[in-house]
């Protein structure tokens, strides 16, 4: 066997890299530049990573924090130790002086204390006043001073976010932030809906709507501290709020009365409130109500609560009187391009001519004209408690009440369909469409107001069939007639007629009682053994049972 | 093989007190020279624990240390601070960075001097690392 060829077949068999550094395909250098793009490609990779876990971790102490980060910065540069060094040396200071003059330079920079520094050099070092003199001066010339200036000046703090983007913060008052992103007028701060004084509908809650209702209850303008807490503490929107949200609300309006900087996020943008804990709110969410929602993407209510993963509280719309419930969504008119000064001008409620808003006020507005005047109202089920009552005050406040209640309540309660256990779905609001609903309460709203009209005939009608002491007698006292025949009432229809002169129906009523032995007699209405008792005997208003 | 490493680089990274023996001084010299290596950046990737390690503290230079003070996490700083204050680890430390200027040549004493500088340096700055 020849070994020569075999070692040339062997050495054909080595397929040599390129580059190759020899026979056996090894280049130092290749590995070198391989090594060197994997390590790279590791280090970035842990960069990434590493700022995604620690984007937000707490990197200084709080008091650190707190400071300008410019100043943080010029006070942690590495050259300041060999700056200590000089001046110790300049000085004369031991080490351990020496190590005195960082301790009081951070301890300055915290306080913002810049006048204290001869004070603090006299507390820590013992040395002659004029090295005194000399140290003060050379950290104030080059240090201090510096830190001051840089403390200073206005600053934005950035936060990088979890996704690797950089938060911006910048510090605006309110009015200059909605000028120059007017995205943040829309911007949620409380969570319940809020009323506006000239506006038929709930608005949410949004940094303009809340401005509005200020101005609307205190005018434009500056507001003292007092006025502000009046409206805070006693308006009618703002009584409801709970602790957290009246204090972020509390900055917005101080902002705006005093021009105090709040801090916006310039990547929402959205004011960042930051709600001091107290005993009362323990429990703080802030991200919750800081979220926005753009008047662009207006949507259904129930779009809205899937869309958006907020709590239903927070943008809950309040129940909407059914007859007078838009068809669409809610909507403010707002544009995004509105300017801002008009969020400062005292609001005008009015929604545009032509728009479904101005044709939902009309419909509240003839309902508001048209159903105080109606003598008979039909009032639901639900609201017979404290009709009863009124039966015993005099009839025109009864009236009066029953009407401001039927405005109140009728809308609000649903209409009482007629259940059909063969057809549940037809008439049950609960499983009728939006459309089919809407078409619904429309009609009986028409119907409302046609009836209203027609019914002025000055009676009112109960759909309880228990009567009052007072009813009956009045009943008695009107259908009393002397001579002419009884006409028999249908017993199911209890209409109170009311008087034409109210004092005089209950001189008449009082003048019967006191003729009358005791309204209060007792009888039984039915059963077997009645018949076998005889009549209790009644004495004045007791009642004697034994027989 | 791009595994291996790739993984190789992790580790000397993240864990470099598992990934470099720690059992005598001259491997406590080799962490050393890897840490002097590396990065500013790269200081930050180390879990909290290798800081209580002499031979990554014996590499730690200034420009590292002037990040590491902007940047690193509190466990972090708390466990250099730690070993800061502990004399036994410091003078473990300055016997590594000596076997370091050794390795240098004679008379040379770079790297204690940057040791030195590097604990004034967390000394002045105390209210940083301090949590």
């Amino acid at each position: 066997m020849d070994t020569n060829n075999l070692y040339q077949s062997n050495n054909n068999m080595m397929t040599p890299s390129t580059n190759a550094g020899g026979v056996f395909g090894y280049d130092v250098e290749e590995k070198k530049k391989e090594i060197e793009k994997i390590t790279q490609e590791v280090r970035e990779e842990l960069m990434n990573k590493w700022k995604k876990t620690y984007a937000n971790a707490q990197i200084f102490p709080a008091a650190i924090e707190s400071m300008h980060p410019e100043a943080v910065d010029f006070l942690l540069n590495f050259k300041l130790v060999s700056v200590y060094d000089a001046i110790a040396k300049q000085a004369g200071l031991d080490s351990v002086g020496r190590n005195f003059l960082p301790e009081i330079v951070w301890q300055i920079a915290q306080s913002k204390n810049w006048n204290a520094l001869d004070q603090m050099l006299e507390e820590k070092i013992q040395l002659v006043h004029s090295v005194h003199v000399m140290v003060a001066n050379l950290l104030q010339e080059n240090i201090v001073s510096k830190i001051k200036v840089l403390s200073e000046k206005p600053y934005a703090k950035k936060i990088v976010s979890s996704s690797g983007v950089s938060k911006k913060e910048v510090q605006l008052a309110i009015a200059d932030a909605l000028l120059k992103y007017p995205e943040i007028a829309q911007q949620i701060v409380t969570s319940e809906s809020i009323k506006l004084q000239f506006s038929p509908i709930l608005m949410r809650p949004s940094i303009k709507n809340w401005i509005s209702d200020f101005h609307g209850a205190m005018g434009a303008g500056k507001h003292s501290p007092i006025d502000r807490g009046n409206f805070l503490f006693h308006s009618e929107n703002a009584k409801k709020l709970n602790a957290i949200d009246r204090q972020k609300l509390g900055m917005i309006l101080k902002s705006l009365d005093e021009q105090t900087p709040l801090k916006i996020d310039e990547h929402g943008p959205a004011v960042v409130f930051e709600v001091v804990p107290t005993a009362k709110n323990e429990q703080i969410q802030l991200p919750a109500n800081n979220q926005m929602i753009q008047s662009e993407d207006v949507l259904p209510e129930r779009d809205v609560f899937a869309s958006r993963s907020l709590p239903e509280r927070e943008i809950s719309v309040p129940k909407i009187p059914t007859a007078i419930a838009p068809k669409a969504p809610i909507k403010e008119p707002v544009s995004m391009s509105e300017k801002a000064e008009s969020f400062f001008s005292v609001p005008n409620s009015k929604p545009p001519i032509g728009s479904e808003h101005f044709n939902e006020q009309k419909v509240v507005e003839v309902e508001k004209k048209e159903i105080p005047l109606p003598k008979e109202i039909f009032a639901p089920a639900n609201v017979q408690a404290p009709i009863q009552n009124i039966a015993t005050i005099s009839p025109a406040t009864a009236v009066r009440t029953v009407e401001q209640q039927s405005v109140q309540k009728t809308p609000i309660s649903q209409p009482s369909v007629e259940k059909n256990p063969a057809a549940p779905t037809q008439n049950d609001p609960n499983f009728m469409s939006d459309d089919m609903l809407y078409q619904m309460m429309q009609e009986r709203a028409q119907k409302n107001v046609v009836k209203s009209k027609n019914n002025l005939s000055g009676k009112i009608s109960f759909s309880s069939p228990q009567k009052f002491a007072v009813e009956k007698e009045k009943k008695s006292v009107m259908g009393k007639p002397v001579a002419a025949p009884v006409q028999k009432q249908p017993e199911q229809k209890q209409t109170v007629q009311a008087h034409p002169d109210p004092k005089q129906s209950m001189l008449k009523t009082a003048s019967i009682n006191s003729q009358k032995s005791s309204p209060f007699h007792i009888k039984p209405s039915s059963g077997s053994y009645v018949h076998n008792l005889s009549e209790p005997k009644v004495e004045k208003n007791m009642v004697d049972l034994r027989g | 093989m791009n595994d291996n490493y790739s993984d190789n680089i992790l580790n000397e990274f993240v864990i470099p007190h598992i990934a470099f023996p720690q059992d005598t001084i001259q491997q406590k010299k080799i962490l050393a020279w890897h840490i002097v290596s590396l990065k500013k950046e790269d200081l930050l990737f180390s879990s909290a624990f290798a800081f209580s390690y002499q031979g990554l503290i014996a590499g730690i230079n200034t420009v590292q240390i002037e990040y590491f003070a902007k940047n690193a996490t509190i466990s972090q700083k708390k466990e250099l601070l730690i070993s800061m204050l502990a004399d036994y680890r410091m003078k473990e430390v300055f016997e590594i960075a000596k076997l370091m200027d050794d390795d240098m040549g004679e008379n040379i004493s770079q790297n204690q001097q940057r040791v030195k500088n590097v604990q004034r340096y967390v000394f002045d700055n105390l209210p940083v690392f301090q949590f």
